[in-house]
C-alpha cells in the first residue's frame, strides 16, 4: 500500500503534534501520567482479552508457531 | 492515566467517537504498554462542539503553536475543526484526536463495525473493530507498523487464534 500525499502531510503533523505535547507537558506531570497508565493497565483484569476464551486462544496461536518452528527444525 | 475518566467524560457528554490505537488493541487482544487515548471522532460540527467541551471538562492542553499552548478551555471555539489531528494532554493522560484516520474510509462505516466494550470498571465505549485494527496497521509506512499487532490481529480474523 503506498502512502498518498495526504497521509504524508498527516503522517508529518502527527510526529509534530506528539513532539509539541512533549515541549509542552511538565516531566514530572508526564512522568505521573506514564505511571498512572501502568496502573490503569494492570487494573484491567476482566476485560476481553482476559477471558478464559482469549487465553486459549492465545495459547493456542503460540502452540501453532512453535509446532512450526519444530516442523522447519526437523 | 485514567483512560476510564477520559472515555467516561467523553460518554457523558455525548461525544460521537471511536476508540482506535492501543488503548483499544491492550483491552480487547493483549497486554502492551501504551501511552495515550486515541480517539477517532465523527467529525461534523455538532460532534466537534461537543468533543471541545469534553476537552475542557478534562482540563486538556493543546495549541496550534508552542507560543499559544494553553487549556482548551480559553481556545475560540470551533478550534478542533483547525486540522486532522491533535495531541493533547490532560491531567487524565495524554489523548490524540483525529478527525480522519488513514486506511479506513469512514467513520460511519466503522462504526457499524464497531465493538461496544466496558472497561474493567464498567466504562463503555465502542472499539473499531479487528479488521479495521488490522487496516490502520496495514496502511502505516511499513517502518513504523508494529508487527506483532498484525501478527495478532490476522490470526484473530483467521480464525486461526
Amino acid at each position: 500500500m503506498t502512502a498518498t500525499h495526504s497521509e504524508r502531510i498527516d503522517s508529518n503533523l502527527i510526529k509534530s503534534e506528539e513532539a509539541k505535547r512533549r515541549r509542552n507537558w511538565d516531566s514530572n506531570q508526564r512522568w505521573r501520567a506514564l505511571q498512572a497508565m501502568i496502573t490503569w493497565a494492570d487494573s484491567q483484569s476482566t476485560v476481553h482479552r482476559n477471558t478464559k476464551e482469549a487465553c486459549l486462544a492465545k495459547q493456542q496461536r503460540l502452540l501453532a508457531q512453535f509446532a512450526a518452528v519444530h516442523h522447519r527444525q526437523t | 492515566m485514567n483512560a476510564d475518566k477520559i472515555l467516561d467524560t467523553m460518554n457523558q457528554l455525548g461525544v460521537s467517537y471511536l476508540l482506535i490505537g492501543g488503548v483499544n488493541f491492550m483491552l480487547r487482544h493483549e497486554p502492551i504498554l501504551t501511552f495515550d487515548v486515541d480517539l477517532w471522532i465523527e467529525d461534523s460540527d455538532e460532534n466537534r462542539t461537543r468533543c471541545e467541551q469534553s476537552l475542557a471538562v478534562l482540563d486538556a492542553e493543546w495549541g496550534q503553536t508552542d507560543a499559544d499552548w494553553g487549556p482548551v478551555a480559553k481556545k475560540p471555539a470551533g478550534w478542533l475543526a483547525s486540522q486532522a489531528v491533535f495531541c493533547l494532554h490532560s491531567p487524565a493522560g495524554a489523548i490524540d484526536i483525529f478527525r480522519r484516520v488513514h486506511g479506513l474510509a469512514d467513520w460511519q462505516s466503522s462504526f457499524q463495525r464497531s465493538v461496544a466494550e466496558a472497561t474493567s470498571s464498567g466504562i463503555g465505549y465502542h472499539g473499531i473493530s479487528d479488521s479495521d485494527m488490522l487496516q490502520c496497521q496495514l496502511a502505516l509506512d511499513a517502518s513504523v507498523q508494529k508487527a506483532s499487532r498484525i501478527q495478532t490481529l490476522q490470526a484473530k480474523l483467521k480464525g486461526n487464534p
